[in-house]
C-alpha cells in the first residue's frame, strides 16, 4: 500500500472513522497496532512475524536491563539486543553481499558459496534502528522502559513511518502514547495539508523525473555530457522529492491520527556546507548515526585525527546502511571525506575566512549532485562512465534534454524560495513583507511544532487559499502520472 | 461569518476550476465523431493538439483524414496512409507528419499525388482488414500504405478488451482465423456537459476529463491485491496471447487479399541505440511474409543508422522519455523519405 494509492486512502479513511468512534485511548492504541500489522501484512505478510519477534526481543531486553542489578548483566542484555538486531539486518540485507564478496575472493581457489534466496523484509533498516535506539536509550538511563508489550509493539509497528522512516526514537514517541490520541479537526487539517504537500512532491516531481533518471542510469554510455548532467540533476531532484515527499506524507498521516513525528528534511539543497547538508538531509538518520555511532566511537573527544576517522567511519557505515553494495559504501565514504574536509577547513581557517554564501552553496550542491552518481548507478563501472560523460569524455553521443526536468526545477526553486522566506529568513514574519502578504492571502499560518518542526497550515478561508487548493487538486487530477513508482527508500 | 467564508470558497473554487480547465484544454484537445462508414474518427474540420506527449497540432478535414484540405477528384487518385496512433500522430504538427512530407517528396520528384493519412488510435491488423472495403470504397486510393509494428499482428490484433476495435478470432487452435469487426458505431450520448463542452471547449474539456476518469478507473482496478504475495502471479503472456503462437502468415495473407495485393507495409521496428543498423529478428519475419504475399515492404529500420549518427532517436520526445512511446519528427521525416523512394522506385 503506497501512500498515494487509492487503497491506502481508503484504509486511512476507515481507520480515522474508527478512531473517532472508539475515543478510548487504550482501545485506540490497540486499533492502531492492528491497523499497522494489517498495513505491513499488505506489503508482505510473511515478515510480519519477524517484525513482531524483533519487538518481543527488544521489549524483553529493555525490561531485563532495567531489572538487572549488575552492570555486567545490563551490558549483556544490551549486547544481546544489539547482536540480535544487527544479526537480523545482516542476514536479510547483507547476506548475499557478503557471499558475493567472499566468492570474489575465493573463486580463485575454485571455492564458492551459492547465493541465498532471501527477500528483503520491508522497512527492516528502519525498524531495527528504531528498536536498537530504544534499548540503548534504556541502557543509558535516558528513557523510561515501556512496561506493556502491546504499547511497545505499537511503537515498533506504527505504520506511517514503518517502511521508510522518519526513524522515530522511543523518547519522542512513547511519551505521546500517554496522552489522549485520535483525530481532531485541527490535526486533520494540518495533517492533510502536510500529506498534500508530500503528494505534490511525489507525484508532480519525483514520479515525473523517475522515468528520465531511469533512462540515463540504465544506459549511461549512450548520452552526451549535457544530457548526462540532465540525468544526474533529474535524480538529484527525484530522490529529494521522493523521500521528502514520503516523510511529509508520513508526518501528515501520523498527525491526522494524533501523533507527531520528527522532521526529516529541512530544504537540504539550500545548504552552504556539507555539514549543514547533513543537518538538513534525512535528519533522523544523521542524528541516529551521531548519537549511536559517532559519539560511541569517540566523537571529537580524542584528538583531531580520531575525529576525522570517526566521521569517515560513521558515514561509511551510513552508506552501507542504505544498501548492500560497494556503491553505497563509496557514496558514504565521499560524504565522510567531505565532512572531515569541512571540519579541517573550519579548524584551519579558525572562522576568519568564510566562503561567501553563494559559492559555498554552489560548491556544496555540486558535490552532493556528483555524489548521487555512485548512489544511483548499478555498478562501479557505470559510475566511472557517468563521471567521464559529465566531464565531456564519455562514449555516448545521444542528446536528450528533458523538458520536465526544467519544469520541475522551476517548481523546486519556487518551493525553496517560499520555504526560505517563510521558515528561514523571518521566523516571526514581520508585516509589510511580500512573503507575509502571500502567506496571509493564501489563508495560511506558520505552525511551530516542537517535534515536527515548522510548517504551514491553513488558518482561514480566503479566495486565494481555496483557489490554490482546488487548483492543485485539479492539476493532480489532470496531469499526475498514474503509473506511480514505489518510493526509493523502500528498497533500503 | 460562515456565509462570508462560503462565498469566498465558492469564488475561489470556481476560479480554480476555470483556470485548471483552461490549462487542460491548452495541453490536450481531441474531439472524435461517429462516421457512418468508418465508425469513430477524429472530428471533421477541427484542430486537435497534444502537448503532453510531443508538441503536436493537427487538422482533420473529414472522414478521419489529417490534411489541410480534402483533394479534389481532378487531383487524381491518392496514396492512402492507413495506421493507428502512429499515423494519427497527435504528437507532431501537420508539417512534421510523414503524410505531408511524403507528398512534398513526391512533388519534388515531379509526381503530384495527394497523400491522405488515415490513422485511428488503437487500430491493428484486424482493423485494417475489417475496414479494407470501406476504406477503398471511400477513398479510391491509387496505392495503400499500412503502418504496422510487430504488436499490431499480435496482442493488439487479438485483444478482447475493447469492442470499438476489430480483432482476430478462431474456432479452435488449428482453425482458420477470421476478423470480428468493431461493434456497430452508435452516436455517443449528447449529454448536457458534452453540449456545453462543444460550445465552450476552453471552459470544459469534456474529452480530456472523460479520458482521465477512464485512466483513474483503470488505475484503481489495476491496483495490486491487498495481500499480493498470496495472489497467483499472472504472466503477461496469458493476458494477451490467445494462442500458443500467432498465425502471422495467415494474418499477412488476409491483409494482402483485403487490399488486392496493392499494398506497402511500412514497418516500425524498435530502435536499439547501441546497435541501430542491425535489423530486428521480427522485422525479418514480417518482411519475408510480405514478400511471399506480393506486398511491398519498407522498414523504418533502414534509416536508424543515419538518425543515430545525428544523436537522435526516432521515438520519444523531450517532454516524455528517450526512445519510448510514439515516433517523433525524425522518425516521420525518415519514413517519408523511405516511402517516397520506394513508391518512386515502383514507378507509381
Amino acid at each position: 500500500m503506497i501512500f498515494t494509492s487509492p487503497r491506502f486512502l481508503a484504509f486511512l479513511l476507515v481507520l480515522l472513522v474508527l478512531m473517532a468512534l472508539v475515543q478510548r485511548r487504550e482501545a485506540n492504541k490497540r486499533l492502531l497496532t492492528l491497523a499497522s500489522c494489517f498495513f505491513y501484512a499488505a506489503w508482505d505478510w510473511r515478515y510480519l512475524g519477524l517484525l513482531l519477534a524483533v519487538s518481543v526481543v527488544d521489549f524483553v531486553a529493555a525490561n531485563k536491563i532495567v531489572a538487572a542489578r549488575s552492570p555486567v548483566f545490563k551490558k549483556r542484555w544490551l549486547a544481546m539486543s544489539i547482536v540480535s538486531n544487527l544479526g537480523v539486518l545482516g542476514y536479510f540485507k547483507y547476506n548475499n553481499f557478503f557471499i558475493e564478496n567472499f566468492n570474489a575472493l575465493t573463486s580463485w581457489f575454485g571455492f564458492t558459496i551459492p547465493m541465498a534466496n532471501i527477500l528483503l523484509p520491508a522497512g527492516i533498516s528502519f525498524y531495527t534502528f528504531k528498536t536498537m535506539s530504544y534499548t540503548i536509550d534504556v541502557y543509558r538511563g535516558e528513557l523510561e522502559v515501556c512496561r506493556s508489550w502491546l504499547d511497545y509493539a505499537m511503537f515498533i509497528t506504527f505504520f506511517p513511518e514503518l517502511i521508510a522512516g522518519p526513524i522515530v526514537r522511543g523518547s519522542i514517541f512513547l511519551p505521546q502514547m500517554q496522552r489522549r490520541i485520535g483525530p481532531t479537526f485541527e490535526r486533520l487539517i494540518s495533517g492533510s495539508s502536510l500529506f498534500l504537500l508530500g503528494v505534490i512532491k511525489k507525484l508532480f516531481i519525483a514520479d515525473r523525473l523517475s522515468g528520465i533518471a531511469d533512462t540515463f542510469f540504465a544506459s549511461p554510455d549512450l548520452f552526451d555530457a549535457a544530457s548526462t548532467w540532465c540525468g544526474v540533476l533529474a535524480y538529484t531532484l527525484q530522490i529529494y522529492c521522493d523521500f521528502a515527499g514520503y516523510s511529509d506524507m508520513a508526518i501528515g498521516v501520523a498527525r491526522m491520527i494524533g501523533y507527531d513525528l520528527p522532521e526529516n528534511f529541512r530544504m537540504p539543497y539550500l545548504s552552504g556546507s556539507i555539514t549543514e547538508f547533513w543537518r538538513r538531509w534525512h535528519m533522523t538518520l544523521s542524528s541516529w548515526l551521531r548519537d549511536y555511532l559517532y559519539i560511541p566511537l569517540g566523537g571529537s573527544r580524542h584528538g583531531v585525527l580520531k575525529t576525522y576517522r570517526n566521521l569517515f567511519l560513521t558515514m561509511l557505515l551510513g552508506g552501507l546502511w542504505h544498501g548492500a553494495s560497494w556503491n553505497f559504501v563509496f557514496w558514504g565514504g565521499l560524504h565522510g571525506c567531505a565532512l572531515a574536509g569541512h571540519k579541517l577547513w573550519t579548524r584551519w581557517s579558525g572562522g576568519k575566512w568564510s566562503v561567501p554564501r553563494l559559492p559555498a552553496w554552489l560548491l556544496t550542491f555540486t558535490f552532493v549532485v556528483l555524489c548521487w552518481v555512485p548512489f544511483r548507478s548499478r555498478s562501479f563501472a557505470d559510475t566511472l562512465t557517468i563521471f567521464r560523460s559529465l566531464a565531456g569524455f564519455g562514449p555516448g553521443h545521444y542528446q536528450f534534454l528533458p523538458v520536465w526536468l526544467f519544469r520541475c526545477l522551476v517548481l523546486c526553486i519556487l518551493g525553496h524560495l517560499l520555504g526560505y522566506l517563510w521558515f528561514e529568513r523571518s521566523a516571526d514574519l514581520p508585516p509589510g513583507r511580500a512573503s507575509t502578504w502571500l502567506l496571509r492571502s493564501l489563508g495560511l499560518r506558520i505552525e511551530n511544532n516542537p517535534v515536527s518542526g515548522t510548517f504551514v497550515v491553513p488558518g482561514q478561508v480566503t479566495v486565494c487559499g481555496v483557489y490554490s487548493l482546488v487548483f492543485i487538486l485539479l492539476m493532480l487530477f489532470f496531469f499526475a502520472p498514474l503509473n506511480t513508482s514505489p518510493f526509493i527508500y523502500f528498497q533500503f | 461569518m460562515l456565509l462570508k467564508a462560503f462565498v469566498r470558497a465558492a469564488i475561489g473554487a470556481a476560479a480554480a476550476i476555470l483556470a485548471a480547465n483552461f490549462i487542460a484544454d491548452r495541453a490536450h484537445r481531441f474531439d472524435d465523431e461517429i462516421n457512418p462508414v468508418l465508425g469513430s474518427v477524429p472530428a471533421a474540420a477541427k484542430f486537435a493538439w497534444d502537448h503532453l506527449e510531443g508538441d503536436g497540432r493537427g487538422y482533420w478535414t473529414s472522414n478521419g483524414v489529417r490534411r489541410a484540405t480534402y483533394p479534389a477528384p481532378s487531383e487524381g487518385a491518392p496514396i492512402l496512409l492507413v495506421g493507428n496512433s502512429y499515423t494519427e500522430a497527435m504528437q507532431v504538427t501537420d508539417e512534421q507528419h510523414y503524410g505531408h512530407l511524403l507528398e512534398q517528396e513526391l512533388r519534388r520528384a515531379g509526381k503530384s499525388i495527394p497523400v491522405l493519412p488515415f490513422g485511428r488510435s488503437g487500430y491493428s491488423v484486424a482493423d485494417y482488414i475489417a475496414q479494407a472495403q470501406n476504406i477503398q470504397a471511400l477513398f479510391h486510393p491509387k496505392w495503400v500504405v499500412i503502418q504496422v509494428d510487430r504488436r499490431d499482428f499480435e496482442d493488439r490484433a487479438w485483444t478482447k478488451m475493447d469492442s470499438s476495435v476489430a480483432r482476430f478470432t478462431r474456432s479452435d487452435q488449428a482453425g482458420d482465423i477470421k476478423v470480428v469487426p468493431q461493434s456497430t458505431p452508435t452516436r455517443t450520448r449528447n449529454s448536457l456537459l458534452r453540449r456545453f463542452s462543444q460550445r465552450f471547449p476552453e471552459l470544459f474539456p469534456y474529452h480530456f476529463i472523460y479520458g482521465r476518469i477512464l485512466e483513474f478507473t483503470l488505475w484503481v482496478r489495476n491496483e495490486r491485491p491487498w495481500f499480493h504475495v498470496l495472489a497467483k502471479p499472472v504472466s503477461a503472456s496469458s493476458m494477451t496471447r490467445p494462442d500458443s503462437s500467432y498465425p502471422l502468415d495467415r494474418e499477412v495473407a488476409l491483409l494482402a487479399e483485403a487490399y488486392h495485393h496493392r499494398l506497402t507495409l511500412l514497418y516500425l521496428p524498435r530502435f536499439d541505440p547501441r546497435n541501430p543498423a542491425a535489423p530486428a529478428a521480427d522485422e525479418t519475419t514480417i518482411r519475408e511474409l510480405a514478400q511471399k504475399n506480393g506486398l511491398r515492404f519498407v522498414s523504418l529500420g533502414a534509416s536508424f543508422a543515419q538518425i543515430a549518427r545525428s544523436g537522435e532517436s526516432p521515438f520519444g520526445f523531450d517532454n516524455t522519455e528517450f526512445n519510448a512511446g510514439h515516433w517523433n519528427r525524425y522518425g516521420h521525416a525518415a519514413a517519408a523519405q523511405l516511402l517516397a523512394a520506394d513508391l518512386l522506385n515502383m514507378g507509381l
